[in-house]
């Protein structure tokens, strides 16, 4: 019932700026069914965002404490809020340039300390904001403005990364495929340390465009043919797995 | 004809015509406003309400949080 989420918005700045179609605004659905099924109250709660289309997410759309801060640096800003003020829920809620690429260090850091956060990312493997150009996250061979002929450089798999550096709650999951990615923003809110999801939202405006298709449908069908099941990737070859993105929970100590 | 299941509310000035509730469900309840929004969109309407099954998949994938889907009591 969307109508039952608007208690959670600032409803005179809608609708949103996000292009028609745009993955962040399925995403911005889901975390507040997350939050709404929990029974969270949004006072007790921080939201925290860089720039980038994904930082529009929480604010200025969230009726909540919402920070808006510079490029890269959420995760930092969260440390910060956090630290001074534990009893807050904090939530870091942006786009994959601005938390893996610029933001990459704190990730790293922020895992590696195990600190108390929700961080949600917002990767349509691009830096839609700007103009697309190649994120640290692009697929390989994917058309960017400054990869007109396909990327070369390999993607970094946010979740592995996270994993590694320390994380305890881990998942990856495609706004397509909402009602799983519903229960992991749940678990990822309601686990103590640092929670990292990765939520794949397709940009049709720079990279379907270039890529899949501009439509956003389109864009979610081709989704659901490139996601495999963390069981059902177990099962497959490594030389099957090479196109495929897999999807689940990967660490939930 | 059988009773209805659901009722479906479009917030007209949130959709921006993207398509995706459309495509999405497997009944073809919902389709387009002849009339061009003063955005620039053609918005969504509910077309054959009776044909849905109230799943509210429309509902979760809207990415303008612009349609309610509401279970009619029994
Ligand atoms: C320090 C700094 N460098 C660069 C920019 C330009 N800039 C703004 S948004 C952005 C990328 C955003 O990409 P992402 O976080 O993936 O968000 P998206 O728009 O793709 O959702 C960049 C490079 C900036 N605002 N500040
Ligand atoms: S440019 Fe891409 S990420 Fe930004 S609002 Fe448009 S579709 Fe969404
Ligand atoms: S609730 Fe389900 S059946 Fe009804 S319009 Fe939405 S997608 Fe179609
Ligand atoms: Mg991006």
């Amino acid at each position: 019932m969307s109508k039952h989420l608007y208690k959670y918005l600032r409803t005179e700045v809608f609708p949103t700026p996000f292009c028609s179609g745009c993955g962040h605004g399925i995403l911005m659905g889901a975390i507040l069914r997350a939050i709404d099924e929990l029974g969270y109250d949004m006072d007790g709660m921080l939201f925290v965002s860089g720039i980038g289309c994904g930082a529009w997410i929480p604010s200025p759309h969230f009726a909540a404490d919402t920070l808006h801060v510079t490029h890269g640096r959420p995760v930092a800003f969260a440390t910060g809020a956090k630290l001074f003020k534990p009893s807050l829920k904090v939530v870091v809620i942006s786009g994959d340039g601005d938390i893996a690429s610029i933001g990459g260090n704190h990730l790293i850091h922020a895992a590696r300390r195990d600190i108390d956060l929700t961080i949600i990312c917002a990767n349509n493997g691009i830096y839609g904001m700007t103009g697309g150009q190649v994120a640290a996250s692009t697929p390989l061979g994917m058309r960017t403005s400054t990869t007109p002929d396909g990327n070369r450089e390999r993607p970094f798999d946010l979740c592995k990364l996270v994993e590694a550096a320390g994380g305890t709650y881990v998942s990856r999951y495609s706004v397509h495929q909402v009602k799983p990615l519903i229960r992991s923003i749940q678990r990822g809110l309601e686990h103590t340390g640092l929670s990292f999801i990765e939520v794949l939202s397709p940009c049709p405006t720079q990279f379907g465009r270039r890529n899949v298709s501009g439509t956003a449908f389109e864009m979610l069908q081709t989704l659901k043919e490139d996601c495999v099941s963390r069981q059902k990737a177990e099962t497959m070859g490594s030389e099957e797995l090479k196109y495929k993105i897999v999807t689940g929970e990967f660490v939930t100590s | 004809m059988r009773s209805l299941v659901a009722h479906i509310e479009i917030n007209q000035a949130w959709c921006k015509g993207c398509q995706i509730c459309v495509e999405i469900c497997s009944r073809g309840v919902l389709g387009y406003a002849t009339d061009v929004s003063d955005k620039g969109f053609r918005p969504i309407i509910v077309e054959k309400i009776e044909d849905c099954t109230g799943c509210i998949m429309c509902e979760l994938m809207c990415p303008d949080l612009a349609i309610t889907v509401e279970k009619v009591e029994k």
